[in-house]
């Protein structure tokens, strides 16, 4: 270990266990599962309190060194990659529930929360929040929330960051500020009236400050699980024709699903555990399955829920859509949060997952959809499309996965073309990409109003005048 | 294998940090990665190490292999993983320590726990021929062909004086039953099970060789262990040495006993109970209910789990002969101490243990957390000899 200056001046701050700049620490923080180039930190730091947080960023700030917090390291946007080095602020350690607040139904996280722990201390008292569906219970809360991330019940409650009711931030120059309700009343609960400078951390990807807690609604949890399948009986070449995504409204608009979702044909093989490649479709599978996921309270709302589910799709069959009705049971069995999710990795050999996300208008998946099948078939991948949609609107969440082996230097390659591909079929579609790494976020500033990037960038510059925080990321 | 024969295997791990926490408490499974906190603890972070060797990335050293060695080979990564790589994780770091032993770059405490172990046949620098002291003054007996079983005691059992306590109930309960043993005594060698997993092969081949001749020379056939790690030796690894003998931990063989009636109970163990499960009882040999069902048999036993249990359990922080080495010390966020407080806050007056190891580890700890008062540890053993008397 070499100590040099930097290094004492952190282990003076974290203390000498919580420090290390050895090369073999160095490169376990310089990757995730995506194909984002590896770069290796300066230094890991792991802070344990807010003042420790403070201090560093102090430091950070002082000497210009970049500084780039993590937390559960699951991460598969390849926006903790320390593109520029500098310090890894691992907060995995901060792991306490400060606050689950049943009177006003709001919960205050540290950063080290996971998504598992905050599901198992809530269903202990009957309550629930929106977890995120792709990562495992050990990823942490927090990120998923304040990147704009999509939860389980996003059907009903929409994405996780509307659950956002407050939070306390470490900015670029180590000041400690409360933002949202928390920052005027004693309670931490709604992030409006008052000016919602909420919006200067969400979605920054960690480049405007550091979120030392985090508050979000909690909501009480129903008993009773039910869903729905539909299959979507189309082609290859139009998987989800306008007459299908539109009808998609009449499910999401009766406001029962909490979580309506579909999956291309092969995002369900591969589900499955199927290896690559997978052999041709059958003639009697859908192009896509859709599920409605309902909850009751009682057994009698659950079986009325499911019935008017039903009915409608059965009225879409009925007007001659493409449908039939699909078996769930696995889906209903799946309880959050899973690791179903992470299996896909293994599709191609293993190791590598990469994906671009995004919120688009449901209206557009017919020709996205289509697009992106043309984009899996020509670098011969298997087609993984997912698609949810948000609070009783046709707005809604297409996401192409790419599975891929991490040790196939071809295999990374393909992915890398193929991932920027994918960012114009979205963008062409209207659509916003969220936890975008930098090479999307300069495509959506390109094709977007010029002034919002320079008033971005204005942001940051007030903010980190020294653009220490996680630099080179959101093509600033 | 050697490790560049997983060159092809090591990129399998997801990097999704999934082996930080077990999957149903969501409370931290790796003993290592809770102490000491950095990503190279965890295995996601050693399969970075591992690739990292490989690709030439990185350079052996001694620093790392100080971050390895802090494993305690429990297994609970390899519990947690949800992909490919789950069934590989094992054997890569296990290769991976056989490389640093090649290259002689071990930490010095592993270094001096395996000279110990070649120089006396035991990590606690005693005579061979103490091995069987611990029984002088006991009906236990030497081993003699025709017997019914081995009783295989191992290294804690043998020196360690809290084993040799262990050690003595188990001999004790075992002459309750119908059956005749015996033990060794000097000319039981060390099991070689954390030789096996520190990645000295070549020793641990010697050390089983030793003893497979010494069991096949008296004609034994069926052996009890007082330790798990003994008992995941002799069933998993002496056979690829041409060792095949019917094996039981201790607590299999009493749960078939009282089964059969051949070991009963006269007096009531009034006490809340709870258990910890060994690492290569549970995790490595999937024997979670043996245990269980006999506190369970035990009248006035009230069994209580802790949070983390079975396959979820957490490590002691003995395994990897940190009971031994001691490599984690005893600050607060040592594993055995976590673990203390969680067999604390379950209420239990008694922690129940079935592995001398855990309890050396767990016995420090409760010192350390001055919880002597308020908790016992008993091995099974101890708790089913108090209820025979």
């Amino acid at each position: 270990m070499s100590e040099d200056r930097i290094y004492k001046l952190i282990e003076k701050i974290v203390g000498p266990e919580n420090v290390s700049n050895e090369p073999y620490s160095l490169e376990c923080y310089a990757r995730d599962s995506t194909t984002n180039k590896p770069s290796l930190p300066g230094y890991i730091a792991m802070a344990t309190t807010v003042e420790q947080i403070q201090g560093l960023v102090r430091l950070a700030n002082k000497e210009k060194i970049p500084v780039i917090p993590v937390v559960g390291m699951s991460n598969t946007g390849g926006l903790t990659i320390p593109v520029e080095g500098g310090i890894i602020l691992d907060l995995h350690k901060m792991d306490k529930i400060i606050e689950i607040n049943r009177d006003i139904d709001y919960a205050i996280v540290e950063p080290g929360v996971t998504i598992g722990q905050i599901d198992t201390e809530l269903k202990k008292i009957g309550y629930w929040v929106s977890l995120p569906v792709g990562p495992p219970g050990s990823a942490g809360l927090l990120p998923g929330y304040i990147l704009h991330g999509y939860g389980h019940l996003g059907g009903k409650f929409g994405i996780n960051s509307e659950q956002i009711t407050g939070a306390e931030v470490v900015l670029p120059d180590g000041e400690l500020v409360k933002l949202g309700g928390g920052a005027v009343s004693p309670y931490w609960f709604h992030r409006t009236p008052i000016p919602d400078l909420l919006g200067l951390v969400l979605g920054w990807q960690g480049t405007t400050g550091i979120v030392t807690k985090l508050s979000i609604n909690i909501y009480q949890r129903p008993k009773f699980k039910d869903a729905v399948g539909w299959g979507i009986f189309t082609s290859h070449d139009d998987p989800l024709p306008e007459s299908c995504a539109r009808f998609l409204l009449k499910i999401a608009r009766s406001e029962l699903a909490y979580d309506i979702s579909g999956h291309s044909w092969g995002a369900v093989q591969i589900g499955k555990g199927l290896k690559y490649p997978l052999a041709p479709k059958p003639k009697g599978d859908p192009e896509v399955y859709f599920a409605a996921t309902t909850y009751a309270f009682t057994e009698e709302e659950l079986v009325l829920k499911k019935k008017i589910i039903e009915r409608v799709i059965k009225e879409g069959i009925d007007n001659g859509l493409p449908f039939d009705f699909t078996d769930v049971t696995g889906r209903i069995k799946v309880e959050m949060p899973t690791k179903y999710a992470l299996k896909y990795s293994d599709h191609r050999g293993g190791g590598g997952l990469d994906y671009i996300g995004s919120i688009t208008p449901v209206i557009n998946w017919t020709q996205g959809i289509k697009r992106l099948n043309e984009i899996f078939d020509k670098f011969n991948f298997t087609p993984y499309i997912r698609l949810s949609i948000y609070r009783g609107t046709l707005q809604g969440m297409m996401r192409a996965l790419m599975p891929y082996n991490r040790g196939d230097e071809k295999d990374v390659e393909a992915v890398q073309k193929m991932a920027r591909d994918v960012v114009q079929v979205i963008l062409d579609c209207g659509g916003l990409i969220y936890k975008a790494p930098s090479f999307a976020c300069e495509e959506m500033w390109k094709r977007g109003d010029p002034n919002f990037f320079k008033l971005m960038k204005l942001v940051k510059q007030t903010l980190d005048p020294n653009r220490i925080m996680n630099p080179g990321r959101l093509g600033l | 294998m050697s490790l560049k024969d997983y060159r092809n295997i090591v990129h399998l791990c997801r990097l999704c940090g999934n082996c930080r926490q077990s999957g149903t408490t969501y409370l931290p499974c790796c003993p290592a990665g809770e102490r000491f906190g950095l990503d190279e603890y965890y295995s996601r972070g050693k399969s970075v190490i591992a690739k990292g060797l490989l690709d030439g990335n990185l350079t052996w050293s001694q620093s790392i292999a100080n971050s390895v060695y802090r494993c305690t080979l429990c297994a609970a990564c390899v519990e947690q993983c949800p992909v490919e790589y789950k069934d590989y994780i094992l054997d890569v770091y296990g290769a991976l320590r056989e490389e640093f032993v090649e290259r002689s770059l071990v930490p010095k405490e592993i270094r001096n726990f395996l000279e110990d172990i070649q120089r006396f046949g035991n990590p606690f620098k005693e005579s061979r021929v103490k091995r069987g002291e611990w029984a002088s003054g006991t009906k236990i007996r030497q081993y003699k062909e025709g017997d019914d079983f081995l009783y295989y005691v191992g290294c804690i059992g043998s020196y360690d004086e809290r084993g040799m306590k262990i050690a003595r109930s188990l001999g004790n309960v075992l002459l309750h039953s119908d059956l005749s043993f015996g033990i060794l005594g000097s000319e039981e060698k060390c099991d070689g099970n954390e030789v096996n997993g520190l990645g000295e092969k070549g020793l641990f081949e010697l050390l089983a060789k030793e003893n497979i001749e010494i069991f096949q020379r008296l004609g034994i056939k069926n052996i009890i262990t007082l330790s798990p790690h003994a008992y995941n030796a002799i069933k998993n690894d002496y056979p690829q040495y041409d060792g095949h003998f019917e094996v039981k931990h201790y607590t299999q063989f009493l749960r078939d006993s009282i089964k059969d009636k051949k070991i009963s109970f006269s007096k009531d163990i009034n006490a809340r109970v709870t258990y910890h499960d060994p690492c290569f009882l549970g995790r490595y040999n999937n024997e979670y209910d043996a245990p269980r069902e006999i506190l369970r048999d035990i009248p006035g036993i009230e069994l209580v789990e802790m949070e983390r249990n079975r396959e979820n359990s957490f490590c002691c922080g003995g395994g990897g002969a940190n009971v031994y080495t001691d490599l984690f010390g005893s600050k607060e966020n040592s594993p055995a101490r976590i673990r203390i407080r969680e067999a604390y806050s379950t209420g239990a007056k008694i922690l129940a243990v079935a592995c001398p190891a855990c309890m050396t580890m767990l016995e420090d700890a409760l010192k350390v957390e001055d919880l002597e008062q308020e908790l016992t540890i008993m091995d099974i053993s101890e708790i089913v000899e108090k209820a025979l008397d």
